[in-house]
């Protein structure tokens, strides 16, 4: 899969990690690889999970021409159907910390920070923080980063319920990779309407969501991993063979 | 009146619900579900009772659904009928008194999921948590991806029902999953009592309008919200 110019694609159980071939990154410059990438990751059916892999620090940066203001890439982001997670090492700013928000499992080192300085420069979010952070951190965190440029470390991080874990930095990416392996020893199905009923309800009234998870349930009925899983449940067996059908 | 999988005490102001199928690990079949939503049902209309305490009378609170039902429905347009036109969980969520739970041992799936429909939870030490159901290729049905991210933050909501981590009772009172945690159970149910109580001397309609408001402050239009306070202040 070497037909991305600025991702490197490492294949896993099930599974792919993704990294950036640099560091120092434009935003338009990978906006049409991001774009294929999440096609292709959503209509493979052997990836179950996918994990982005940003040990080594992540930095995006805005075109010095201001066409990338136009290109979300939260928006690519959210669009993946399937369980993502993330290391993450060093300092994320501006869009990059933007750029990990819609992801669902974040691992940081203990060296990580976060920050979001638009606002120092006159300037303000537009790929999606305004709207992603207050449902993460809650309104008043997220008021404090963005309105008043207020960094914090991964100690604040885990606290506020960004980060689910924090790590030494030599640890990060085998942490993340056992927690890869970990999701994708479940029900690929069952893993995707999960996160798309969890990502509903942040939105929606909750009786309606209700009965939006019973019809995502109902559909998961009929597949063959959930027959064969009770099945199994049933017989005392083991039920880690599942086939995402 | 008795019940098969339940036990149902009036005292006071207070309706106690324990899960009585030890021998099930008080997983929740079709039976029980319908006895508890008819208790609902009755309490619901009934003036004296103020509060609605759920507890078990076995080791752990309640493992869930009760897996040896599956696979044997007739079809899965009726399936989904049942689920969704008999569905208890809709029913608690939309209780208008308040609710108690009393957790210990381990709470699944389901049991997990009622706890989230309570508005209190008081837990012993030993309680566990854990929502299996994608290990198993099924997808939480009791209103487990719509609670949890009304009660706790949206990175927690995805760790437990996406990658099905366990949780113990520290982690859950410091993520916000649980009220009270106490090593004694004994002591622990006389304060649910107490709390019970304390709640009860409030008059019924004030603490119904309160509940209402509080629930609608997740439902995202904020708005709207506002305005139904505003109503509701004026009519009390």
């Amino acid at each position: 899969m070497n037909k991305y110019n600025f991702f490197k694609i490492k294949k896993y159980k099930k599974s792919i990690v993704i990294s950036f071939s640099e560091n120092n990154i434009k935003a338009d410059d990978i906006y049409y690889d991001l774009n294929l990438l999440v096609d292709d990751i959503n209509f493979d059916d052997n990836i179950w999970a996918v994990a982005f892999d940003f040990s080594k620090g992540l930095n995006i940066q805005n075109a010095a021409d201001g066409k990338s203001i136009y290109l979300s890439l939260t928006e690519l982001v959210m669009n993946i159907k399937k369980p993502t997670l993330c290391a993450i090492n060093g300092q994320i700013i501006n869009r990059a910390f933007e750029f990990i928000l819609p992801m669902d499992y974040r691992i940081c080192s203990d060296s990580s920070s976060f920050a979001m300085t638009q606002i120092l420069d006159s300037n303000i979010q537009f790929d999606g923080a305004t709207q992603l952070l207050p449902r993460i951190i809650g309104l008043n965190k997220a008021k404090e980063m963005i309105m008043f440029g207020v960094g914090i470390n991964s100690e604040e991080a885990i606290s506020f319920g960004l980060v689910n874990i924090v790590t030494n930095e030599d640890k990060v990416m085998n942490l993340m990779i056992e927690k890869l392996l970990k999701i994708v020893s479940f029900s690929p199905l069952a893993t995707q309407y999960t996160k798309e009923a969890i990502n509903f309800g942040n939105e929606t009234p909750t009786v309606e969501g209700m009965k939006m998870e019973n019809d995502l349930s109902s559909i998961l009925l009929s597949s063959k991993d959930r027959i064969q899983a009770i099945n199994s449940f049933k017989n005392k067996k083991s039920r880690r063979n599942f086939k995402g059908k | 009146m008795s019940w098969k999988y339940i036990k149902y005490n009036k005292k006071n102001n207070f309706a106690h619900v324990e899960f009585d199928n030890s021998s099930k690990k008080n997983s929740f079949n079709l039976i029980m579900r319908e006895e508890i939503k008819e208790v609902i049902n009755a309490i619901t209309i009934d003036d004296d009772i103020k509060v609605l305490i759920f507890s078990s009378n076995s080791d752990n609170f309640s493992s869930g659904a009760d897996l040896s039902e599956f696979n044997t429905f007739p079809s899965i347009v009726k399936s989904n009928q049942i689920s969704k036109y008999k569905n208890l969980w809709i029913d608690l969520y939309q209780f208008e008194k308040p609710i108690i739970s009393l957790t210990k041992g381990w709470a699944i799936g389901s049991g997990f999921e009622l706890l989230m429909l309570s508005d209190f939870v008081f837990a012993h030490t030993s309680s566990k948590f854990l929502m299996p159901e994608v290990q198993w290729s099924l997808m939480p049905i009791s209103g487990g991806t719509q609670t949890f991210v009304n009660k706790i933050k949206n990175l927690y909501v995805k760790e437990i029902l996406l990658f099905s981590e366990k949780i113990d009772a520290y982690k859950a009172l410091k993520i916000g999953l649980i009220n009270y945690i106490s090593e004694d159970y004994s002591e622990l149910s006389n304060q649910v009592f107490k709390y019970a109580e304390k709640i009860s001397s409030i008059d019924t309609a004030r603490l119904i309008k309160i509940k209402k408001l509080l629930n609608f402050s997740t439902e995202k239009n904020i708005y709207f919200g506002k305005r139904l306070e505003e109503i509701y202040s004026r009519s009390l």
